[in-house]
């Protein structure tokens, strides 16, 4: 699987992607949003015909705050379901975490996960590393309550970039993974 | 400043001056009831005021009484003729409705008035980008500079504008200025300063001398923070420069951030300067490789691209084996790209009809090590997976029967699992067996119900089979139907091109071309917002200094956007309807014709059945919000209720051809050399009885190579349109088309495109025979064209029996080995 920074042309394959595999959708707008912001944070999983399978799309969190903590954030994260169990969402999740710490010094990353989804949140809690930082009630459009996770890159800095394989490719069958509602205009 | 000598009707007194201010104020806050109150109150003293009724004009607007704004507000025009501030504002209507062109010559109006205005400067900018004039924008952007020549970000607007005027050394000059006289301290850890670096890189590389390119990164390095892109044009600019080591060494660290990217690989062998055909030394170089990467995917599969014969054989039997194992359910479309090669395709077929062999022997034989006595206890699926792919394998290569054995055989060993129960389903749709596909892809669905993708899939089936009804149920469980529109408005909304257009194309089949044209509509609507999206990043990027990605998205939308699959898709079929309408109007009913052979009852019965069709569809597409949306909510973020949900309006369209054109336009635009959209603006033309401008599209692709298919039938109707008088003649045609002859039937058949271009020729010249040699190569293509749909073959075989009923009979015989009904 060939897996690459996600540039402009990309961009109508991640939102047809994201209509087939993920329940919180967005409009082009949006997708240009992102890459028009933040050209650095999203990368895409191609076949070989160059459509795209699977994507990541990252942004940073506007804190403004000076100094202190800088967060990056996965908006949406999803793997077509044939192409899944070769580990691609885990590369293109470190892609993105990596992007965000050279190009914005980001010193966390943050996500979202439906309460109800247990495979995904088995994914980024125990294979990722990421810790839940509560609950947001009714956080998506039809009224489910999600879980906030946060994961420090302060550690990712200086250690090299490896997953474990075996574990995590047992965890992406059938998933539906990371998505947040679009915010309105 | 206005200028000294005010007109009469222009001049306010200090009170009603300062009351305009607050106008203005308010509209910038969107404070619209209180900019109304004042506006009013100025005018009852100032009555003809032009720019206070201009003003009041657009802040109407913009509350939702559209009509009543644009009243104003050209009233407002008609009493101020020569203020900046009303052809402003009236281009500001302009642009809210998006009409660019219009908006632009009222901005231009505004400065002719008042040339050193910003905000007008800057919104006059903004379009020139969106219509792509490019040399004013470079003007308007030295004007801009001037106003403020320290500010970065209108320094860098002015590089770009050089850069797209298709001046990269201008752009450069400016750049290059402005950091050596103006950025005094540069800054550090600043993303927006090293993305506008990486730009002026990207200008310099522009200008051709890509060894400066690369010395500018060398030097600017420290300032660049997305180190992925740094070292990616180090590499390429070294490849590009013949610096094989210093290549080496980079694509090298690139493969440390990601050893999964293809180019890097395909970088790496090129600075080594290895041979595509030397695969010794490539393979030498991927063990290499695989060594110091071992988690990498890639690295394995690669090969498998260039190698051939016995090394073929090893690579692919080792990568297969590893995959089976670990139990991969992408194994297939993974190799699916290697079988453009029918060498690479039957050595896989062997290769896994041997672990086959083994496998059901012991299913739990480790494929790893299939000596007797395997060493490693391996997952027990691996036999599974075999059969799973075998399945693949043959339903590829169109060897339907021997796939659905051997899938069927899969689900009894393991019935729960989705992806077996889906393979199933797109091996029946290959038997050309609809109903039984769809119904099959719906049990893969209810294996799991969490799952949208499967989801998706069962909603393309149903449509395939023309279940529109089970196919919006379906796609409902995954969609919001509450913000008003039903399940239908929100799947527009959401531009899900792919929905629209399946449901379009499944409706045009059914002879309802009114809802089939409503899709259609939608699918244009949904890519044509996609165009404007771009009108707000003209600005929003210089702020954040993206420049790159700006310029990547503006490439985007002049050649992707509506060039993509999808947009071409909608245009064909719509096309098609259009022409039909304009040929009979009579279709503009929204009900199919009715068949000569239909009895009264079978009439009755199916105009019931239609009715029930556009009343559920209706229904759907009507529904109103659940929500009441709050008083204050701005009109644009409450959905509009569809007023022609089932497209009864579009069916009434006086002009379908010029409608047809402009579904055409935007795709010659994008794709100004491509065949079948020259062919499709001749169709019309053809209508409209442009016969000179059919002749010049005609002639502009004619040297084509297999523009045969698209060009000859469309030069036999222009032909038949002709006669020997006029600007263009007979004899013209057979020139250019013909060598010199009329046309005949004599059209050679080689694929499908060129049967439908039979047809067409035969029915243009309304011929009613098909030679027997003609018979027998349609039916040879029919019979072997793998990718055939069933649709397609119906539609081809009805066609025949239209022509020539004995023909389209043995044909329809002869398929019935390969759609076995």
């Amino acid at each position: 699987m060939d897996i690459r920074r996600a540039k402009v042309d990309d961009l109508s394959g991640m939102q047809h992607a994201n209509l087939s595999n993920l329940p919180e959708n967005y409009v082009m707008k949006y997708y240009l949003y992102h890459a028009l912001t933040w050209p650095s944070l999203s990368f895409v999983g191609v076949d070989g015909r160059g459509r795209v399978v699977g994507y990541v799309l990252g942004k940073m969190e506007d804190d403004g705050k000076e100094g202190g903590e800088r967060t990056g954030h996965i908006t949406s994260l999803s793997v077509m379901r044939t192409y899944r169990r070769l580990g691609l969402a885990e590369r293109l999740m470190r892609q993105a975490q990596r992007a965000m710490v050279e190009g914005y010094d980001a010193t966390a990353v943050s996500l979202h996960v439906r309460k109800s989804n247990r495979a995904a949140l088995g994914l980024y809690r125990d294979g990722l590393k990421f810790a839940v930082q509560g609950v947001e009630t009714k956080y998506y459009q039809d009224g489910e309550d999600a879980y906030a996770m946060k994961m420090d890159l302060d550690k990712l800095k200086s250690a090299p970039f490896t997953i474990d394989e075996n574990q995590l490719a047992a965890r992406t069958m059938g998933l539906t993974l990371v998505e947040e509602p679009a915010l309105t205009a | 400043m206005a200028p000294l000598d005010l007109p009469p009707n222009r001049a306010l007194d200090a009170a009603a001056a300062y009351q305009f201010r607050q106008v203005l104020q308010a509209y910038e806050s969107k404070e619209y009831k209180r900019g109304i109150k004042l506006a009013d109150a100025i005018l009852k003293r100032f009555p003809t005021h032009g720019e206070t009724l201009a003003m009041k004009g657009l802040i109407t607007y913009n509350t939702g009484a559209k009509d009543e704004g644009w009243e104003l507000v050209k009233k407002g025009l008609r009493h101020d003729i020569k203020s900046h501030v009303a052809w402003h504002v009236y281009g500001l209507m302009h642009r809210a409705e998006r009409a660019w062109e219009e908006a632009m010559k009222a901005y231009v109006n505004a400065l002719r008035f008042e040339p050193e205005q910003q905000v007008i400067l800057r919104d006059l900018a903004n379009i020139q980008a969106q219509l792509r004039v490019y040399p004013g924008l470079v003007e308007t952007r030295k004007a801009l500079l001037k106003r403020t020549p320290d500010d970065r970000s209108a320094t860098t607007a002015l590089a770009v504008a050089y850069h797209l005027a298709g001046d990269p050394k201008a752009a450069d000059r400016v750049l290059e200025a402005f950091e050596t006289d103006k950025l005094l301290v540069k800054p550090r850890n600043s993303p927006e300063h090293s993305m506008v670096t990486l730009y002026h890189n990207t200008v310099i590389a522009a200008t051709g001398d890509i060894d400066r390119a690369l010395t500018h990164l060398n030097l600017t390095g420290g300032a660049i923070l997305d180190k992925l892109e740094l070292k990616e044009r180090r590499a390429k600019y070294a490849l590009a420069l013949g610096r094989y080591e210093d290549a080496q060494k980079y694509y090298l660290s690139l493969l440390d951030i990601n050893p999964d990217c293809y180019a890097y690989f395909r970088g790496y062998t090129a600075a080594r300067q290895i041979s595509n055909t030397d695969q010794d030394a490539l393979l030498a170089v991927y063990k290499e490789l695989q060594k110091k990467y071992p988690r990498s995917t890639a690295v394995k599969r690669l090969p498998l691209d260039f190698l051939t014969g016995e090394k073929f054989v090893e690579a692919a039997d080792a990568y297969l084996r590893g995959r089976l194992q670990k139990g991969v359910p992408s194994t297939f479309v993974d190799v699916k790209a290697l079988y453009t090669s029918e060498e690479k395709a039957n050595t896989i077929e062997k290769l896994v009809l041997g672990y086959l062999a083994v496998l059901e022997h012991d299913q739990d034989a480790p494929l790893q090590t299939l000596t007797p006595n395997g060493t490693k206890r391996d997952a027990p699926t691996a036999y599974l997976w075999t059969l799973y792919l075998l399945a693949q394998h043959y339903d590829y290569t169109r060897a339907l029967p021997r796939a659905l054995e051997l899938i069927d055989r899969a689900i009894s060993h393991t019935p729960t699992l989705v992806e077996l129960h889906m393979g199933r389903a797109r091996i029946l749709k290959h038997l050309g067996k609809v109903g039984e596909a769809a119904d099959a892809m719906n049990a893969a669905r209810e294996l799991d119900l969490q799952d949208r993708h499967v989801n998706t899939k069962s909603t393309k089936y149903f449509l395939r089979a023309d279940a529109n009804g089970e196919a919006i149920q379906t796609i409902s469980l995954f969609v919001n139907t509450t913000l008003g529109g039903g399940a239908i408005g929100d799947l527009a909304e959401m531009q899900s091109l792919n929905f629209l257009l399946e449901d379009g194309i499944s409706w045009a089949r059914q002879g309802l071309i009114g809802l089939a044209l409503k899709r259609f509509h939608q699918v244009k609507k949904a890519v044509d917002l996609w165009a404007d999206d771009q009108y707000d990043f003209h600005a929003y990027c210089f702020r954040k200094s993206t420049l790159d990605a700006y310029v990547d998205m503006l490439k985007w939308a002049d050649n992707s956007l509506y060039g993509n699959v999808q947009y071409r898709r909608c245009v064909r079929a719509a096309v098609s309807i259009l022409i039909a309408l304009h040929r009979d109007p009579s279709l503009n009913t929204g009900f199919p014709p009715d068949s000569p052979t239909a009895t009264d009852a079978d009439r009755k019965k199916d105009r019931k059945r239609i009715q029930k069709i556009r009343a559920r569809v209706s229904k759907d597409a009507t529904r109103e919000p659940d929500k009441k949306p709050e008083k204050d909510t701005n009109a644009d973020y409450v959905r509009k209720p569809d007023l022609d949900p089932l497209g009864d309006t579009l069916l009434q369209d006086k002009q379908p051809l010029q409608t047809a054109l402009t579904y055409i336009t935007p795709l010659r635009a994008a794709l100004p050399t491509d065949v079948e959209a020259v062919c499709l603006e001749a169709d019309v033309r053809l209508c409209l009885g442009e016969f000179g401008k059919v002749f010049g599209l005609l002639e502009s692709v004619a040297e084509e190579v297999d523009g045969d298919v698209w060009i000859t039938p469309r030069a036999v109707a222009l032909w038949c349109a002709v006669t020997d008088e006029g600007t263009i003649t007979r004899s013209d045609v057979e020139r250019a088309f013909f060598g010199g002859h009329p046309p005949s039937t004599d059209f050679q058949i080689t694929n499908l495109l060129s049967i439908t271009a039979y047809l067409d020729i035969l029915n243009t010249l309304d011929a009613s025979t098909i030679p027997p040699s003609h018979e027998q190569a349609i039916l040879n293509v029919l019979t072997n064209t793998r990718k055939l749909s069933y649709h397609d073959s119906l539609a081809i075989v009805n066609r025949l029996v239209a022509v020539d009923a004995e023909v389209g009979g043995r044909v329809k015989d002869g398929l019935n080995e390969r759609w076995r009904p």
